[in-house]
């Protein structure tokens, strides 16, 4: 049909368009391509960690000095600030980096029997680390079956900490914090006080706030794990026994009065720290929160540290291992190389210069390090003894266990909040979980009991 | 000219009246985040909380700006978010187009099937998607995040489709036999008519895209081309956290998306004719 007079500028109008069109098309995807790589020729090793801000900033001083003592190697690092899903996900895809320091011990177990990561044995054969370098504990933790998975910089352990000036507020020697379970309890109610003095009032300050089952549970005894076996062992007296005590004092105070005053609690990251703002008079935690302390408290801030109290028949000087490791992928391309740049992270030099505030962040791994002079003080040397402790316990080795923790949690809160008797929440959390440990173990072809 | 009836100037009193405090309420989170990004860090957590930043630490902002390359992060989410608006414009008018006004024998049972894919969960389909864009070599691109785009969105369809439906025929039959293309109808009729719809789609998808944290976490692993989510995310640090700064960097974050609100607020209100017939 020939064109009509007229109807030329339609159709250019509608090509003009189209064309336009395509090509912007064109240049939202070539723009939205790869960036090119700046390995100026060297081999490129990509390096995830979950540092960001400063803590980012000294860890990349240690990749620059790497990345100079290797000349065909450049360590690419990415920090997926704190954003674990991504790690999740790249692993489920096989699409790693080749190196990272974001599985946590809590996810070893999970990543290494899916064949996920690759086991160091042999590179550290070939090098100078011995598993007398470490903690007994430490090592452990590294381990899944008769494999070393992992290596770290410092591992954090868990215990109480104190304020001394409310101790001496109250009439209780500051140097000598409580030894048994009893006197914990007996000192934490001495130590909490309720508007206008009358124990049925509103809270104002709390000795301590009951709670955190899990790490309750192992100085109760709590064995959680049968490696042989490979069974749950969390329906048991010990656990029992722990999520009495809890209920007992969380009555005490009773549940709801104490969960309204703690929802009130300032950020930990903050100024209004509970601990370091008076509004509790002692904590369970991480040795790490000593860099909150210097960061947020006071300088006349005084406090003190003990083990966690246990029952006689429980573990005494226990505690609860838990870090970010550096490990290598299954996917990774530049094994070898990986290992170098994890040898040198977790050497003592870089372990003992990995600090971002005015003190270490952590004790290093590494028993050398940790007989440095900056952990010398009192503080490092308790943590060093609680490291060393034959009840320091690495995370149970089974699959699924971060979710564990989240479902431990759970058991908690229905037992202190009366949904559910200790014994029937235990027995409940054992079935369920038993169920799904070993569908996983079934899944992932470890059926057959022996340890590969 | 009589004064209305006290009554009247009464109920339109207490009607402002109620509407400004429950525009207060819903604009509380907004003023306290403004607020907290003028504080010191001290003051963020304290409770009783205190509204009132004492002193006014401007420095904030600058801080912001220097902790994180924000200028960068910004120009990479809005290079994602302007992409991914004009495809999402194109792709879903195009197909709503072909199923609202294009006559064909399966355009209602594609666009029965095409709804059912709203109701899947976006994270089930999470680590099959990341393993085809593995496949594509997209990972660690924008690609992922951009080109999905222009493959229509089924709930935008499904809103300007329902539009294109109420243009009237007569109007587009009109077109066809003055001798249009159906991409001449699509494109200078039915977009024009459809200027609201499409602004509703653009904010939204320009929303989403500016304020995304999992597609940008998951697909891109170079520093320099993450986005302003990913950067906010780095405030916080494994031992502590700059929530001063954070508050300050998550108000410059807001501002665009509120500045674009009040731009395209005029379409939603203004009035169209939508016949476009005469007499």
């Amino acid at each position: 049909m020939p064109l009509k007079r007229g109807h030329l500028p339609m159709i250019s109008a509608s090509a003009a368009v189209a064309v336009m069109l395509v090509l912007a098309c064109a240049l939202v995807y070539t723009f939205s391509g790869a960036r090119p790589a700046t390995a100026g020729g060297r081999t490129q090793i990509t390096f995830w960690v979950g540092w960001a801000g400063k803590e980012l900033d000294v860890i990349q001083r240690f990749v620059d000095e790497f990345n100079r003592a290797h000349p065909n190697l450049y360590v690419k690092t990415t920090s997926i600030a704190n954003s674990y899903q991504k790690m999740k996900i790249a692993f489920a895809g096989n699409d790693t980096p080749d190196v990272c320091a974001t599985v946590w011990t809590h996810e070893l177990a999970d990543y290494a029997l899916r064949g996920a990561l690759t086991p160091l044995d042999e590179y550290i054969a070939h090098s100078t680390r011995r598993p007398s370098d470490y903690y007994p504990a430490v090592w452990e933790t590294y381990k899944v079956g008769n494999h070393i998975y992992a290596l770290n910089q410092t591992m954090i352990t868990f215990f109480m900490m104190y304020n001394k000036r409310i101790f001496r507020e109250e009439g209780l020697d500051p140097e000598r914090p409580p030894r048994t379970l009893e006197e914990f309890d007996d000192m934490a109610w001495r130590l909490t006080k309720f508007r206008g003095g009358d124990s049925k009032g509103e809270l104002k300050r709390l000795g301590f706030a009951y709670g955190n089952a899990f790490i309750w549970s192992i100085a109760f005894g709590t064995p959680f794990w049968n490696p042989e076996t490979r069974k749950i062992g969390v329906d048991c007296p010990q656990t029992i026994r722990c999520l009495k005590w809890l209920k007992s004092n969380t009555d005490r105070y009773n549940y709801q009065r104490l969960r309204a005053f703690q929802s009130a609690f300032g950020n930990a990251s903050s100024p209004n720290n509970p601990f370091i703002s008076g509004k509790v008079a002692m904590i369970l935690d991480g040795d790490w929160y000593r860099s909150i302390i210097d960061e947020y408290a006071p300088a006349d801030f005084e406090y003190g540290w003990f083990p966690i109290p246990a029952p006689p028949e429980g573990r005494t000087a226990s505690t609860y291992l838990m870090s970010s490791m550096f490990v290598i992928p299954a996917a990774s391309r530049h094994k070898d190389a990986a290992w170098l740049l994890i040898e040198w992270m977790t050497s003592a030099y870089v372990s003992c210069n990995v600090h971002v505030g005015k003190s270490p962040g952590g004790l290093p791994s590494l028993r050398a390090a940790a007989a440095e002079p900056e952990y010398r003080e009192p503080y490092w040397q308790f943590v060093s003894a609680m490291l060393s402790s034959p009840n320091a316990m690495p995370p149970p080795k089974f699959p699924l266990f971060e979710r564990f923790i989240s479902d431990y949690s759970r058991m908690e809160d229905y037992v202190l909040s009366n949904v559910k008797k200790p014994e029937e929440a235990a027995a409940e959390l054992q079935r369920n979980f038993q169920t799904e440990v070993d569908t996983v173990f079934a899944s992932i072809g470890l059926q057959d009991k022996r340890e590969k | 000219m009589t004064s209305p009836p006290a009554y009247k100037i009464l109920r339109s009193t207490g009607g402002h009246a109620l509407l400004v405090a429950l525009s207060l309420i819903f604009a509380l989170p907004f003023i306290w985040l403004v607020l907290s990004s003028l504080k010191p860090a001290s003051q963020i957590f304290e409770f009783p909380p205190s509204w009132i930043p004492r002193p006014i630490q401007w420095s904030n902002y600058p801080e912001a700006l220097a902790f994180i390359p924000l200028i960068r992060y910004t120009g990479n989410t809005l290079f994602l978010a302007l992409s991914g608006t004009f495809g999402t414009v194109l792709s879903c008018s195009l197909v709503a187009y072909g199923l609202a006004v294009v006559r064909w024998r399966w355009a209602n049972a594609l666009f029965f099937v095409m709804l059912t894919t709203v109701m899947i969960p976006p994270q089930v389909t999470t680590i099959p998607v990341f393993l085809i864009f593995k496949q594509l070599g997209w990972v660690g691109t924008f690609r992922p995040l951009v080109i999905p785009a222009f493959f229509a969105n089924a709930f935008f369809v499904f809103l300007l489709r329902q539009f294109f439906k109420t243009i009237p025929r007569d109007l587009l039959d009109a077109a066809r036999i003055d001798g249009c293309s159906h991409f001449e109808v699509y494109w200078r009729i039915v977009l024009r008519l459809s200027r609201p719809a499409l602004v509703v789609v653009i904010f939204f998808t320009f929303t989403a895209y500016w304020n995304d944290f999992m597609g940008p976490l998951i697909y891109l692993n170079e520093d320099s081309s993450y986005t302003l989510s990913l950067g906010l995310q780095q405030f916080l640090c494994q031992h502590n956290a700059k929530w001063e700064l954070l508050m300050a960097a998550s108000t410059l974050m807001i501002l665009p998306v509120i500045i674009l609100f009040f731009i395209l607020q005029r379409s939603f209100v203004e009035g169209i004719n939508l016949t476009g017939l005469k007499g």
